[in-house]
């Protein structure tokens, strides 16, 4: 059952068969849904990506999830998470997302196991 | 004429070589003979104009009256019968476009420090252990929800828990004091004070709701239809940052002044790792505004050891902020770039602040605002090197409420309608007040507001049938 490798070949496999879709939720890490935009954009097939910046409070209050979607500045929090997969500027959000690795990495260090995830040893595929 | 005699009482603060190294608080407060002292100059106006200049009328005469009688107990009382957070309006209340700049000794000389001898006596009441608790009118059954626990919210809670109301403030922080909180630093209000006016409202019978966003967790409407609240008041903030819209907002090391202020107050990133909060320790700070925003900003920034200039477009006239704050934070070590605005923020090649390009300002014609509006003089730009940006130009009203609420009547600028005398929404039951209201104000004009809302909600209370389900 099923296709052996990463979520987004299934996906790319059946754009490239022809197979009518007519829009793709991408929800998980930002360079998975960053590789999704990428498959689906010479398809023209509309692409959903819900994003998950830095937040301090997810109510509109910090400002600290903003990114931008075809040149606009949008709160993640209040505007999205949905936003056109095709239109962010996903080179910003990961150095965003990368502003306190060295920190996080120092506190994790403290006060939780690493033996799992990011910090621990690297499993998944992206850059980080 | 003996009493004009007696000078205006300073009140001792800390060095600014010292406080620019700490987070304790700046003024030390009035001793009780200072304060003596300072009561004896009102001259009990039989018409004070002093109250008519507060949001909350506070009965200035009374209690410095009782004051003067080193009846400073009773002064409390006297205070927060008009007033549910005297310590902290002693402490951040505008006083000098108020209460004080009406004082009759005022005309001639210096008015009476009204607002330094609200915050002696407040502090003297807590400090005492002896806190009193008003009484409190039988139970009504009727149920108020509170959305927000900022000034706004605070008072509404005081003020309908008093009259037998049952109260619960739903607060989306894990702590409440809205701005008091995450907002004004340590310095220039201790938490432990927001904690303890909060405190007082707990002992009356409030009842706190924390991580619950009103909006997400439950909209209003659900609050009374299924949860059969008879009444909400809507005191959710100015919770939505503005920005300049310049290039370079983006960069890692640009800073909401809510977010740099958040992460140092409610978060304590200044005792990382204790908390577990990155601190953000930077060399090279710019702060963009000229209100007391970016003063807190500004300030804050110096304590965790940045070398700080404050970008203002305008004239230091011109500056929103209270003098008060400015010369603080001059006195510290701040720097002033007035007449100059930022066009353009520069970063490297991983999306990191590095300098920003400014231009240079002059005064023109008069603007909307009767100020005189500052134009860019052609050639001027220039660029500073910088590792980190503040923008503390304003806030708009948070939007979660009015999305999840369409029948709620809205200004083209986000912020609630009401009825200027009820604070009445459109929608009946439905109460608002603060910056939701207003934009961005000041937290008494917030508390002034809920003042009105709690009498007129009581009143709409006393006439509503209990909800049944």
């Amino acid at each position: 059952m099923g296709t052996r490798g990463h979520a987004i070949d299934a996906l790319t496999q059946k754009l490239k068969d022809g197979e009518k879709i007519d829009r793709v939720i991408a929800v998980g890490c930002p360079f998975m849904m960053m590789v999704t935009a990428g498959e689906t954009r010479p398809f023209g097939v509309k692409t959903l990506a819900a994003l998950n910046p830095i937040m301090l409070d997810g109510t509109g209050m910090c400002g600290a999830c903003r990114v931008t979607v075809g040149d606009e500045m949008k709160f993640a929090c209040v505007d999205g998470p949905f936003f056109d997969a095709h239109l962010i500027d996903w080179d910003e959000l990961r150095d965003r997302r990368a502003a306190y690795s060295a920190e996080e990495i120092h506190s994790l260090g403290r006060t939780e196991s690493v033996a799992s995830g990011h910090s621990g040893q690297h499993k998944c595929s992206c850059p980080h | 004429m003996a009493k004009e005699k007696i000078p205006r009482q300073p009140m001792p603060e800390q060095a600014p070589e010292d406080r620019a190294r700490n987070f304790e608080e700046v003024p030390y407060g009035y001793s009780e003979e200072t304060a003596i002292l300072e009561a004896s100059r009102c001259l009990k106006c039989k018409k004070p104009r002093c109250v008519a200049g507060c949001p909350v009328s506070v009965d200035i005469p009374g209690f410095i009256a009782l004051v003067q009688e080193g009846k400073f107990i009773e002064a409390a009382w006297k205070l927060k019968e008009q007033n549910a957070l005297p310590a902290v309006c002693g402490r951040v209340c505008p006083q000098e476009e108020q209460c004080e700049k009406l004082c009759v000794l005022g005309v001639k000389g210096e008015p009476v420090a009204i607002g330094r001898l609200e915050r002696f006596v407040a502090d003297y009441e807590r400090n005492s252990g002896n806190i009193k608790v008003p009484k409190i009118a039988a139970k009504t059954g009727k149920r108020v929800a509170v959305v927000g626990a900022g000034p706004a919210g605070l008072t509404v809670a005081g003020d309908l828990i008093k009259l037998g109301h049952d109260v619960t403030v739903f607060e989306a922080l894990q702590q409440s004091g809205g701005v008091l909180t995450y907002g004004i630093p340590e310095f220039r209000l201790p938490k432990a004070i927001v904690q303890a006016e909060v405190g007082y409202l707990k002992k009356l019978g409030v009842k706190f709701v924390m991580d619950f966003v009103v909006g997400r967790n439950s909209t209003i409407r659900e609050l009374m239809e299924d949860e059969g609240y008879d009444a909400v008041f809507i005191g959710s903030g100015a919770g939505l940052p503005s920005f300049m819209r310049i290039p370079g907002e983006n960069l890692v090391g640009v800073y909401s002044a809510n977010e740099y202020l958040t992460r140092s107050n409610l978060m304590k990133a200044y005792l990382f790792p204790k908390y577990d909060t990155p601190p953000i320790k930077r060399q090279r700070v710019a702060v963009i505004g000229g209100g007391n925003v970016a003063m807190d900003s500004a300030r804050t920034a110096l304590r965790l050891g940045g070398d700080v200039t404050i970008v203002y477009r305008r004239a230091r006239e011109q500056m929103p902020a209270r003098a008060e704050e400015i010369h603080h934070a001059e006195e510290e070590g701040v720097k002033l770039k007035l007449l100059n605005n930022p066009i353009r923020i520069i970063g490297d090649d991983r999306h990191r602040v590095v300098a920003m390009e400014c231009i240079k300002m002059e005064l023109g014609e008069l603007d909307d605002s009767g100020r005189r509006r500052p134009v860019p003089i052609e050639g001027s730009e220039f660029t500073m090197e910088l590792d980190m940006v503040i923008v503390a130009i304003g806030n708009k009203p948070n939007p979660l409420i009015p999305q999840t609420m369409p029948e709620l009547e809205m200004t083209k600028w986000g912020t609630i309608v009401v009825d200027d005398n009820t604070m009445q929404t459109s929608v009946p039951g439905v109460f608002a007040g603060g910056d939701i209201v207003s934009g961005a104000a000041t937290v008494i004009l917030a508390m002034g507001q809920g003042r009105i809302a709690a009498a007129a909600m009581n009143k709409y209370l006393a006439k509503k049938k209990k909800y049944k389900n």
